[in-house]
């Protein structure tokens, strides 16, 4: 594989939600000690259910939130600190998609004023000539009418939404884009075009994506690698193929077993693995494995210890079923 | 099939540039027109707009086109009924009702107008602030209002009247000076609610200043409520500085405001009730008008969807 | 016999920007035991369809178009002299024969009463039992569903459930009544995938288990593959295609159908070939087209697709499909 573009170490983000003044200290461990590495030019997958920290995680890599400890190298360089003018030149190469995309555009703007903004902020055209034939071209690139420009973000559907925050990311020529669920609001048809937009990008560009998802079919398309996470740790990491034909964590295996094949042979014969239970509160999780409470194959070992990722070949796993 | 039912060439493939699949059904039309048509829909809040502008322009022109001027006295036609010649009437020293109620509600208008913009200013920032930042900065900020809020608004008004005098310029000042906590209240709750949404995270990602994302992102999308809560606070400083004439702590004559003419009519109540009539409703009419129009404008706002 | 019989049915909305035709023309059965499936993407009337027929249309719909027969009764809006009788009877029935079980759990429990008294109350209604008897079914129902301990349980808020619990809770006090009809609108949608997994479980178990008949209202076809015996795709509307599982999933007819297929990923799949998306945005139906409603993104359109609504084809008594290609290809034998 070619060189790292990204290196996350020993990354933790929490939240101090206590409530009042004299109440009992509560810490949300949204990300808690995440470590993984993206390639240049390639797609890492997140996957995991809602409260599982994958969108704090995304989030504290553009650094929209602090992280708490550990760091983040961008190109060789740590940007868990950075401020002012670092971080601008940072916001350059580091860009976002939103999940939402009726909240994700501002109402009172015009699809021409947004996409413009981040060009004016950075300075890259000289006039406003330029910057509204680079907006054309962009709408240009994700299917959009250049007459479309002067439209308010009300007047269009949300696939059409999605697609004008794409062009907005891409404004900048950004190097690295973090997809933050960019396709759990939009339809099924609509789903495969933002997918095949964003790979067509990513083959043009080169830009490397972190895709955050929990519909794990459209994950393994688009990731080469993906990493599972669960209660803020990511308990399986690896290349995607392998992850989904032999999943090693049980939580894995059952979040596999879960998906719905659009196949109604397949479908009404499949045995699943049901996990029993829910997901437990993130607020002051008890010590040991993350997964021990749903996990049908925990011991009391589970209960006490945290297991740390072992490698097994390409990939990784957080579980002491694979200890050696 | 027997016979044909269909015309053969109908089923020729359609050529793509008939095809419009990213097509857009509604109507184009900007944020402004937008909200004009839907605040056109409102009858009560054109009635409003209706009303106050006719109000504005008596109370510009009647005082400069009328033969009469507010202090002009004519004691030998004291206290007359309406007339031809005085459309409302004349008080006990023989003023012209007309003319004075309209340069009354000259300086109410003034005052209320000028001390909503001064709130709505110190509002938004002081608001935006705390909202934005968050936090400790949020902590002391709305600690300093709620000290500010605790002692009655009345008596830094009567304060301040008493230090610079009972001038137009004091009032407004006086007014000013208490009422914009509602504003700033107002706009930091607004600004906490829309800071979480992804469109301001996406203008921190797209690398814009502080600044620029509390007013180009979050107060322009707040812009409703303050709004209405600016045509809310209008009519309360019309209220607060006629309260003040009233008790005869405000506006001094000759010089009068709605407040005040109510006042000096007060005192001729059992002779002369027409003479109280006529300020009071002219205060009801702004403030009416004035509620239908913040009304208005809040929905129109609001509805964008 | 067919439990439920729509027949033409159009509803429109009246909004400031105009009307919205929101369904157009739709018509199909539904049989005794049977779990139907209405698929479309958001905007294609799947869900106003449903609640045109359970009379829960919002206050800025126009007056209803077409004919509903539940039971044997007939049902539509326009059979009834005043909009107060038609409104008493949809009561009577939504309370009693018909359940529904909607995607927000929130929306349809009241978060000030605990969820004993929001499940014995109808129970004590519709079975005319005592208040102890009902205590008792109702317990019985929150284990059938798989509440873990149902007696403590019974005396909490729903604030205090998870998304996945409240959604049981809905299915148990949707089970009260014995229902002879069930209509779920994308009752998995807002859960997580195992969650998810474990509510789609207890669907199919009590479809096995009662024989009342399901509607299904859903965007994903896992769902419907894994619970559904007949499935309706909607776009635009209009149904372009219905029929049984398998004649939708392997021997579809209509463009749409097969796009829709083919968009979505198999993670059985490995190939790292694109994906073939349907371009394009679905109509606005402020202005639905005069042809076919699919025609704009179909790439097999035909000059009369854009001019014609597309005549419908039977090719199976339960298997019909709208599309012009059907008699382009029959056209073209001669």
């Amino acid at each position: 594989m070619s060189e790292t573009i990204l290196k996350v170490d020993h990354l933790k983000t929490y939240f101090d939600v206590t409530k009042g003044v004299f109440a009992k200290k509560q810490i949300v461990k949204a990300v808690d000690d995440v470590s993984f590495e993206v390639y240049k030019n390639e797609t890492f997958g997140l996957v995991g259910e809602s409260g599982c920290g994958k969108s704090t995680l995304g989030r504290t890599i553009v650094k929209l939130y602090e992280p708490t400890d550990g760091s983040i190298e961008f190109e060789g360089k740590d940007i868990s600190k950075i401020k002012g003018k670092e971080l601008k030149a940072y916001r350059k190469d580091m860009q976002m998609i939103f999940q939402d995309p009726y909240a994700s555009l501002n109402p009172r703007m015009t699809v021409g004023e947004i996409i413009k903004e981040p060009m004016k902020i950075f300075n890259i055209y000289d006039t406003d000539e330029e910057r509204e034939a680079r907006v054309r071209e962009l709408l240009d690139i994700v299917s959009l009418k250049p007459d479309h420009i002067r439209r308010y973000p009300a007047e269009f559907s949300g696939g059409q939404r999605q697609r004008i925050g794409i062009a907005r990311a891409l404004a900048v020529n950004p190097k690295f884009i973090v997809c933050d669920e960019p396709i759990s609001a939009l339809d099924a048809s609509i789903q495969a075009q933002v997918i095949n937009l964003l790979k067509h990008i990513q083959k043009e560009m080169g830009i490397s994506y972190i895709f955050i998802a929990h519909d794990l079919g459209m994950v393994k398309h688009i990731s080469d690698r993906i990493g599972v996470m669960y209660l803020g740790h990511i308990v399986e990491c690896g290349p995607s193929d392998v992850v989904y034909h032999t999943p090693l964590h049980p939580y894995t295996q059952a979040l596999l077993s879960a998906i719905p094949i659009p196949d109604p042979d397949v479908a009404k014969a499949k045995q699943r693995i049901v996990l029993e239970g829910e997901i437990p509160s993130p607020i002051n999780t008890p010590a040991g494995c993350p997964f021990a409470s749903r996990c049908p194959r925990a011991t009391e070992r589970c209960r006490k210890e945290t297991p740390k990722p072992v490698q097994l070949g390409e990939r990784s796993v957080a579980c002491f079923l694979y200890e050696k | 099939m027997s016979e044909m039912k269909y015309d053969p060439s109908m089923f020729e493939k359609l050529d793509e540039s008939e095809k419009n699949d990213e097509a857009i059904a509604m109507e184009s039309k900007t944020f402004l027109q937008d909200t004009w048509r839907r605040f056109c829909s409102n009858k009560l809040a054109i009635l409003g707009l209706v009303v106050l502008v006719i109000m504005i322009l008596l109370a510009v022109f009647v005082p400069v086109f009328s033969q009469y001027t507010y202090d002009g006295q004519d004691l030998a036609n004291t206290n007359a009924l309406p007339s031809a010649a005085h459309l409302l009437g004349t008080d006990k020293l023989g003023r012209d009702i007309l003319v004075r109620i309209c340069s009354g509600m000259r300086v109410t208008l003034a005052i209320g107008f000028t001390s909503a913009a001064i709130n709505l200013c110190i509002g938004i920032v002081y608001g935006g602030c705390a909202g934005y930042f968050g936090g400790r900065v949020d902590m002391t900020m709305m600690r300093i209002v709620d000290i500010i809020d605790s002692v009655p608004s009345l008596l830094y008004t009567i304060m301040i009247l008493m230090v610079f005098g009972n001038s137009v310029f004091s009032m407004m000042l006086a007014i000013s000076l208490t009422s914009w906590i509602t504003m700033a209240r107002q706009v930091r709750a607004q600004v906490m609610s829309l800071k979480e949404m992804e469109f301001a995270m996406a203008a921190k990602v797209i690398g814009c200043s502080d600044l620029r994302i509390l007013l180009k992102h979050l107060v322009v999308n707040a812009l409703g409520p303050i709004i209405v809560c600016l045509t809310m606070m209008i009519p309360s400083a019309i209220f607060t500085e006629s309260s003040l004439s009233f008790i005869g702590i405000g506006i001094q004559p000759p010089a009068c405001s709605l407040g005040s003419l109510a006042n000096e009519a007060r005192q001729l109540i059992n002779t002369q009730p027409l003479q109280v009539v006529w300020p009071v409703i002219t205060i009801a009419l702004i403030t009416l008008s004035l509620n239908f129009i913040g009304d208005g404008v809040g929905e129109a706002l609001e509805a964008k969807r | 016999m067919s439990l439920l019989k729509v027949e033409d049915l159009h509803t429109e909305f009246k909004t400031d920007q105009g009307i919205v035709h929101a369904v157009r023309g739709v018509s199909f059965e539904l049989n005794q035991g049977e779990v139907l499936g209405i698929v479309g993407e958001s905007g294609s009337g799947k869900s106003q369809t449903m609640y045109t027929i359970m009379g829960l249309l919002s206050e800025n719909a126009l007056p209803v178009k077409g004919k509903v027969t539940f039971d044997g009764k007939d049902i539509s809006a326009e059979s009834f002299k005043s909009k107060k009788e038609y409104n008493k009877m949809m009561n009577e029935i939504r309370g009693n024969t018909v359940a529904m079980i909607f995607q927000d759990p929130m929306t349809f429990l009241n978060p000030v009463l605990k969820i004993g008294t929001q499940l014995i109350e109808p129970i004590m209604n519709h079975k005319k039992v005592s208040k102890k008897e009902a205590y008792d079914m109702a317990i019985k129902l929150m284990k059938q569903v798989g509440i873990p301990s149902a007696e403590k349980r019974i005396n909490q808020y729903p604030f205090e459930f998870s998304g996945g619990m409240r959604q049981r809770i809905i299915i148990a006090i949707a089970l009260a009544c014995n229902p002879k009809l069930i209509i779920a609108d994308e009752p998995t949608t807002a859960l997580d995938v195992t969650i998810q997994a474990q509510v789609l479980e207890l669907i199919n178990s009590l479809k096995e288990e009662s024989d009342s008949s399901i509607i299904m209202i859903t965007h994903d076809l896992g769902v419907v593959a894994k619970l559904c015996d007949r499935v309706a795709i909607m776009y635009g509307g209009k149904i372009v295609e219905i029929g049984t599982d398998r004649e939708i999933f392997y021997e579809s007819k209509h463009p749409y159908t097969q796009g829709l297929l083919s968009c979505i990923t198999n993670p059985e799949d490995d190939s790292d070939e694109d994906l073939q998306p349907i371009p394009g945005t679905p109509p606005d139906l402020l202005k639905p087209p005069v042809g076919c409603p699919f025609y704009a993104r179909c790439q097999h359109a035909m000059k009369i697709c854009k001019e014609q609504l597309p005549e419908t084809t039977t090719f199976s008594p339960t298997h019909q499909c709208a599309c012009w290609l059907i008699q382009a290809k029959e056209a073209s034998h001669e």
